[in-house]
Protein backbone atom coordinates (compact mmCIF):
# COMPACT_ATOMS: atom_id res chain seq x y z
CA UNK A 1 0.00 0.00 0.00
CA UNK A 2 2.72 2.45 1.03
CA UNK A 3 4.68 1.75 -2.15
CA UNK A 4 1.96 3.55 -4.11
CA UNK A 5 2.95 6.80 -2.40
CA UNK A 6 3.97 9.55 -4.80
CA UNK A 7 7.09 11.52 -3.88
CA UNK A 8 8.48 14.80 -5.16
CA UNK A 9 12.20 15.39 -4.59
CA UNK A 10 13.34 19.02 -4.89
CA UNK A 11 17.04 19.86 -5.01
CA UNK A 12 19.13 22.07 -7.29
CA UNK A 13 21.87 19.41 -7.46
CA UNK A 14 20.97 16.63 -9.89
CA UNK A 15 23.29 14.21 -8.06
CA UNK A 16 21.40 14.66 -4.78
CA UNK A 17 18.05 14.21 -6.54
CA UNK A 18 19.38 11.02 -8.08
CA UNK A 19 20.69 9.71 -4.74
CA UNK A 20 17.37 10.37 -2.96
CA UNK A 21 15.36 8.93 -5.86
CA UNK A 22 17.49 5.75 -5.92
CA UNK A 23 17.15 5.41 -2.19
CA UNK A 24 13.37 5.81 -2.35
CA UNK A 25 13.30 3.14 -5.07
CA UNK A 26 15.28 0.85 -2.73
CA UNK A 27 12.64 1.44 -0.06
CA UNK A 28 10.01 0.37 -2.57
CA UNK A 29 8.74 3.81 -3.56
CA UNK A 30 8.91 3.83 -7.34
CA UNK A 31 6.74 6.86 -8.02
CA UNK A 32 9.25 9.69 -7.63
CA UNK A 33 9.19 13.00 -9.49
CA UNK A 34 11.95 15.63 -9.44
CA UNK A 35 12.18 19.43 -9.46
CA UNK A 36 15.19 21.72 -9.17
CA UNK A 37 13.68 24.51 -7.03
CA UNK A 38 10.44 25.76 -5.48
CA UNK A 39 9.31 27.46 -8.68
CA UNK A 40 9.40 24.24 -10.67
CA UNK A 41 8.08 22.19 -7.74
CA UNK A 42 4.92 24.22 -7.08
CA UNK A 43 3.17 23.50 -10.43
CA UNK A 44 3.86 19.77 -9.92
CA UNK A 45 2.44 19.96 -6.38
CA UNK A 46 -0.64 21.84 -7.59
CA UNK A 47 -1.58 18.94 -9.87
CA UNK A 48 -2.40 17.08 -6.65
CA UNK A 49 -0.31 14.08 -7.68
CA UNK A 50 2.19 14.24 -4.83
CA UNK A 51 1.79 12.56 -1.42
CA UNK A 52 5.16 13.39 0.11
CA UNK A 53 7.57 16.30 -0.47
CA UNK A 54 11.28 16.05 0.20
CA UNK A 55 13.03 19.37 -0.39
CA UNK A 56 16.40 21.03 -0.04
CA UNK A 57 16.45 24.51 1.53
CA UNK A 58 19.20 26.50 -0.18
CA UNK A 59 18.27 26.65 -3.88
CA UNK A 60 18.44 29.47 -6.45
CA UNK A 61 15.02 30.70 -7.50
CA UNK A 62 12.59 29.67 -4.78
CA UNK A 63 14.30 28.19 -1.69
CA UNK A 64 12.83 25.26 0.24
CA UNK A 65 11.53 27.32 3.15
CA UNK A 66 9.52 29.54 0.79
CA UNK A 67 8.21 26.40 -0.90
CA UNK A 68 7.19 25.04 2.52
CA UNK A 69 5.38 28.29 3.34
CA UNK A 70 3.64 28.24 -0.07
CA UNK A 71 2.52 24.65 0.58
CA UNK A 72 1.22 25.45 4.06
CA UNK A 73 -0.52 28.54 2.70
CA UNK A 74 -2.42 26.60 0.02
CA UNK A 75 -5.54 24.91 1.46
CA UNK A 76 -5.28 22.08 -1.08
CA UNK A 77 -1.68 21.30 -0.06
CA UNK A 78 -1.59 22.44 3.57
CA UNK A 79 -1.53 18.91 5.02
CA UNK A 80 1.16 17.55 2.67
CA UNK A 81 4.03 15.87 4.60
CA UNK A 82 7.22 17.87 4.05
CA UNK A 83 10.73 16.72 4.90
CA UNK A 84 13.58 19.22 4.69
CA UNK A 85 16.81 17.61 3.55
CA UNK A 86 19.40 20.34 3.84
CA UNK A 87 22.93 21.37 4.74
CA UNK A 88 21.56 24.39 6.62
CA UNK A 89 22.08 23.51 10.25
CA UNK A 90 21.94 26.63 12.38
CA UNK A 91 19.78 26.36 15.45
CA UNK A 92 17.65 29.36 14.48
CA UNK A 93 17.09 27.94 10.99
CA UNK A 94 15.83 24.64 12.40
CA UNK A 95 13.49 26.56 14.70
CA UNK A 96 12.32 28.71 11.76
CA UNK A 97 11.58 25.61 9.66
CA UNK A 98 9.68 24.01 12.54
CA UNK A 99 7.62 27.17 12.99
CA UNK A 100 6.88 27.21 9.25
CA UNK A 101 5.35 23.75 9.64
CA UNK A 102 7.98 21.26 8.47
CA UNK A 103 7.33 17.62 9.43
CA UNK A 104 10.94 16.45 9.51
CA UNK A 105 14.45 17.89 9.27
CA UNK A 106 17.43 15.87 8.05
CA UNK A 107 20.84 17.49 7.81
CA UNK A 108 23.27 16.67 4.99
CA UNK A 109 25.35 14.57 4.83
CA UNK A 110 22.87 11.95 5.98
CA UNK A 111 22.81 8.19 6.33
CA UNK A 112 20.32 5.86 4.64
CA UNK A 113 19.10 4.84 8.10
CA UNK A 114 18.33 8.46 9.13
CA UNK A 115 16.40 9.21 5.95
CA UNK A 116 14.44 5.96 6.22
CA UNK A 117 13.56 6.60 9.87
CA UNK A 118 12.39 10.15 9.22
CA UNK A 119 10.21 9.17 6.27
CA UNK A 120 8.67 6.33 8.28
CA UNK A 121 8.13 8.56 11.31
CA UNK A 122 6.33 11.17 9.24
CA UNK A 123 4.21 8.52 7.50
CA UNK A 124 3.24 6.88 10.79
CA UNK A 125 2.18 10.24 12.24
CA UNK A 126 0.00 10.92 9.20
CA UNK A 127 -3.75 10.66 9.73
CA UNK A 128 -4.93 7.40 8.15
CA UNK A 129 -6.89 8.79 5.23
CA UNK A 130 -6.60 10.18 1.70
CA UNK B 1 67.97 89.78 9.94
CA UNK B 2 67.73 92.99 11.96
CA UNK B 3 70.50 91.87 14.35
CA UNK B 4 72.57 90.91 11.31
CA UNK B 5 72.13 94.47 9.92
CA UNK B 6 72.97 95.93 13.32
CA UNK B 7 76.19 93.89 13.52
CA UNK B 8 77.10 95.06 10.00
CA UNK B 9 76.36 98.72 10.88
CA UNK B 10 78.42 98.42 14.05
CA UNK B 11 81.21 96.92 11.97
CA UNK B 12 81.24 93.93 14.43
CA UNK B 13 82.73 91.21 12.17
CA UNK B 14 82.74 88.43 14.78
CA UNK B 15 79.10 88.99 15.73
CA UNK B 16 78.12 89.26 12.05
CA UNK B 17 79.70 85.86 11.24
CA UNK B 18 78.15 84.23 14.29
CA UNK B 19 74.64 85.45 13.31
CA UNK B 20 75.20 84.42 9.68
CA UNK B 21 76.15 80.86 10.81
CA UNK B 22 72.99 80.68 12.91
CA UNK B 23 70.86 81.71 9.93
CA UNK B 24 72.47 79.13 7.64
CA UNK B 25 72.05 76.34 10.22
CA UNK B 26 68.33 77.04 10.63
CA UNK B 27 67.89 77.04 6.82
CA UNK B 28 69.72 73.70 6.58
CA UNK B 29 67.52 72.01 9.17
CA UNK B 30 64.39 73.28 7.35
CA UNK B 31 65.63 71.83 4.05
CA UNK B 32 66.51 68.56 5.77
CA UNK B 33 62.98 68.26 7.22
CA UNK B 34 61.55 68.92 3.75
CA UNK B 35 63.74 66.23 2.19
CA UNK B 36 62.65 63.71 4.85
CA UNK B 37 58.99 64.59 4.28
CA UNK B 38 59.26 64.33 0.50
CA UNK B 39 61.10 61.01 0.59
CA UNK B 40 58.49 59.61 3.02
CA UNK B 41 55.68 60.67 0.71
CA UNK B 42 57.53 59.19 -2.25
CA UNK B 43 57.98 55.89 -0.42
CA UNK B 44 54.28 55.80 0.49
CA UNK B 45 53.29 56.62 -3.10
CA UNK B 46 55.54 53.81 -4.33
CA UNK B 47 54.13 51.23 -1.93
CA UNK B 48 50.60 52.38 -2.77
CA UNK B 49 51.40 52.00 -6.42
CA UNK B 50 52.72 48.48 -5.80
CA UNK B 51 49.58 47.65 -3.79
CA UNK B 52 47.35 49.24 -6.44
CA UNK B 53 48.93 47.17 -9.20
CA UNK B 54 48.56 43.99 -7.06
CA UNK B 55 44.89 44.84 -6.45
CA UNK B 56 44.41 45.41 -10.18
CA UNK B 57 45.99 42.03 -10.95
CA UNK B 58 43.81 40.34 -8.32
CA UNK B 59 40.62 41.96 -9.60
CA UNK B 60 41.32 41.58 -13.32
CA UNK B 61 42.94 38.19 -13.51
CA UNK B 62 43.34 36.15 -10.33
CA UNK B 63 39.78 36.42 -9.01
CA UNK B 64 38.03 35.60 -12.34
CA UNK B 65 40.53 32.73 -12.71
CA UNK B 66 39.62 31.49 -9.23
CA UNK B 67 35.93 31.58 -10.08
CA UNK B 68 36.58 29.56 -13.21
CA UNK B 69 38.65 27.07 -11.22
CA UNK B 70 35.86 26.63 -8.68
CA UNK B 71 33.33 26.13 -11.50
CA UNK B 72 35.61 23.38 -12.76
CA UNK B 73 35.60 21.81 -9.27
CA UNK B 74 31.79 21.78 -9.28
CA UNK B 75 31.81 20.21 -12.74
CA UNK B 76 34.38 17.54 -11.82
CA UNK B 77 32.62 16.54 -8.60
CA UNK B 78 29.25 16.41 -10.37
CA UNK B 79 30.67 14.22 -13.15
CA UNK B 80 32.34 11.88 -10.66
CA UNK B 81 29.14 11.58 -8.60
CA UNK B 82 27.03 10.79 -11.69
CA UNK B 83 29.59 8.30 -12.97
CA UNK B 84 29.61 6.56 -9.57
CA UNK B 85 25.80 6.52 -9.51
CA UNK B 86 25.77 5.03 -13.05
CA UNK B 87 28.05 2.22 -11.90
CA UNK B 88 25.93 1.58 -8.80
CA UNK B 89 22.75 1.52 -10.86
CA UNK B 90 24.39 -1.03 -13.17
CA UNK B 91 25.57 -3.19 -10.23
CA UNK B 92 22.44 -3.27 -8.06
CA UNK B 93 20.32 -5.30 -10.55
CA UNK B 94 23.16 -7.83 -10.92
CA UNK B 95 23.39 -8.33 -7.14
CA UNK B 96 19.59 -8.46 -6.87
CA UNK B 97 19.31 -11.02 -9.70
CA UNK B 98 22.00 -13.25 -8.17
CA UNK B 99 20.36 -13.15 -4.73
CA UNK B 100 16.91 -13.81 -6.23
CA UNK B 101 18.18 -16.73 -8.29
CA UNK B 102 19.95 -18.23 -5.25
CA UNK B 103 16.79 -17.81 -3.15
CA UNK B 104 14.74 -19.63 -5.82
CA UNK B 105 17.19 -22.52 -5.91
CA UNK B 106 17.33 -22.93 -2.13
CA UNK B 107 13.55 -22.61 -1.85
CA UNK B 108 13.03 -25.39 -4.40
CA UNK B 109 14.99 -27.75 -2.15
CA UNK B 110 15.86 -30.59 -4.48
CA UNK B 111 17.82 -28.54 -6.96
CA UNK B 112 19.10 -30.47 -9.95
CA UNK B 113 22.72 -30.25 -10.90
CA UNK B 114 22.01 -28.66 -14.28
CA UNK B 115 20.18 -25.61 -12.80
CA UNK B 116 22.84 -25.30 -10.12
CA UNK B 117 25.54 -25.28 -12.78
CA UNK B 118 23.62 -22.66 -14.77
CA UNK B 119 23.30 -20.55 -11.63
CA UNK B 120 27.02 -20.79 -10.94
CA UNK B 121 27.79 -19.54 -14.43
CA UNK B 122 25.50 -16.49 -14.16
CA UNK B 123 26.61 -15.86 -10.55
CA UNK B 124 30.22 -15.77 -11.70
CA UNK B 125 29.41 -13.47 -14.60
CA UNK B 126 27.41 -11.12 -12.37
CA UNK B 127 30.14 -11.03 -9.70
CA UNK B 128 32.79 -10.27 -12.31
CA UNK B 129 30.69 -7.44 -13.74
CA UNK B 130 30.10 -6.00 -10.24
CA UNK B 131 33.84 -6.32 -9.50
CA UNK B 132 34.67 -4.37 -12.69
CA UNK B 133 32.14 -1.69 -11.71
CA UNK B 134 33.63 -1.43 -8.22
CA UNK B 135 37.10 -0.90 -9.69
CA UNK B 136 35.65 1.92 -11.78
CA UNK B 137 33.97 3.42 -8.70
CA UNK B 138 37.37 3.38 -7.02
CA UNK B 139 39.03 5.13 -9.97
CA UNK B 140 36.23 7.71 -10.12
CA UNK B 141 37.33 8.89 -6.66
CA UNK B 142 40.46 10.27 -8.35
CA UNK B 143 38.52 13.54 -8.73
CA UNK B 144 39.48 14.34 -5.13
CA UNK B 145 43.15 14.71 -6.05
CA UNK B 146 42.37 17.19 -8.85
CA UNK B 147 39.73 19.17 -6.99
CA UNK B 148 41.86 19.18 -3.83
CA UNK B 149 44.75 20.77 -5.71
CA UNK B 150 42.50 23.38 -7.33
CA UNK B 151 40.87 24.26 -4.00
CA UNK B 152 44.29 24.60 -2.35
CA UNK B 153 45.31 27.05 -5.10
CA UNK B 154 42.20 29.15 -4.51
CA UNK B 155 42.83 28.94 -0.76
CA UNK B 156 46.30 30.45 -1.30
CA UNK B 157 44.83 33.24 -3.41
CA UNK B 158 42.29 34.09 -0.72
CA UNK B 159 45.20 34.36 1.73
CA UNK B 160 46.82 36.88 -0.61
CA UNK B 161 43.60 38.88 -0.91
CA UNK B 162 43.37 38.93 2.88
CA UNK B 163 46.94 40.29 3.10
CA UNK B 164 46.18 43.03 0.54
CA UNK B 165 43.00 44.00 2.41
CA UNK B 166 44.99 44.12 5.65
CA UNK B 167 47.55 46.45 4.00
CA UNK B 168 44.76 48.63 2.63
CA UNK B 169 43.19 48.92 6.06
CA UNK B 170 46.57 49.80 7.57
CA UNK B 171 47.18 52.52 4.94
CA UNK B 172 43.78 54.04 5.68
CA UNK B 173 44.18 53.60 9.43
CA UNK B 174 41.17 51.31 9.81
CA UNK B 175 41.56 49.03 12.85
CA UNK B 176 41.01 45.33 12.30
CA UNK B 177 38.21 44.53 14.68
CA UNK B 178 36.01 41.49 15.03
CA UNK B 179 32.93 42.32 13.02
CA UNK B 180 29.76 41.34 14.81
CA UNK B 181 27.22 39.56 12.63
CA UNK B 182 24.19 41.65 11.84
CA UNK B 183 20.60 40.49 12.07
CA UNK B 184 20.53 40.19 8.27
CA UNK B 185 23.59 37.90 8.38
CA UNK B 186 21.93 35.62 10.87
CA UNK B 187 18.95 34.76 8.66
CA UNK B 188 21.07 34.48 5.51
CA UNK B 189 21.50 30.92 4.19
CA UNK B 190 25.02 29.74 4.86
CA UNK B 191 25.12 26.39 3.12
CA UNK B 192 26.93 23.45 4.69
CA UNK B 193 28.18 24.07 8.22
CA UNK B 194 31.98 24.32 8.33
CA UNK B 195 33.78 23.43 11.58
CA UNK B 196 35.40 26.53 13.08
CA UNK B 197 33.49 28.88 10.75
CA UNK B 198 29.76 28.35 11.18
CA UNK B 199 28.56 29.48 14.56
CA UNK B 200 25.60 28.00 16.39
CA UNK B 201 25.41 25.00 14.06
CA UNK B 202 23.66 21.75 15.03
CA UNK B 203 25.26 19.28 12.64
CA UNK B 204 24.56 16.14 14.62
CA UNK B 205 21.26 14.56 13.53
CA UNK B 206 20.51 13.41 17.09
CA UNK B 207 20.83 16.98 18.37
CA UNK B 208 18.51 18.15 15.57
CA UNK B 209 16.01 15.43 16.50
CA UNK B 210 16.14 16.58 20.15
CA UNK B 211 15.62 20.20 19.08
CA UNK B 212 12.68 19.21 16.87
CA UNK B 213 11.22 17.08 19.66
CA UNK B 214 11.52 20.09 21.97
CA UNK B 215 9.46 22.03 19.42
CA UNK B 216 6.79 19.33 19.47
CA UNK B 217 7.85 17.53 16.26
Amino acid sequence: MSTALRFLVVDDFSTMRRIVKNFLNDLGYNNVQEADDGNTALPILKTGNVDFLITDWNMPGMPGLDLLKAVRGDPALAKLPVLLLTAEAKREQIVEAAQAGVNGYVVKPFTAQTLKEKIEKILSARPAAA
Amino acid sequence: MRSLNAALAANDGARFHELLDQLLRSRESLIQADVVRISGALQEALSRFRMDSRIAALAEKDMPDARQRLDHVVELTEKAAHHTLDLIERSVPLADATARHAAELTRDGATDVASLAAFLVTARENCEAVRTNLTEVMLAQGFQDITGQIIRGVHKLIGEVEAVLDDLMAVHGIPREVVESTAADRVKLEGPAVPGVTKNAVTDQNAIDDLMAGLGL
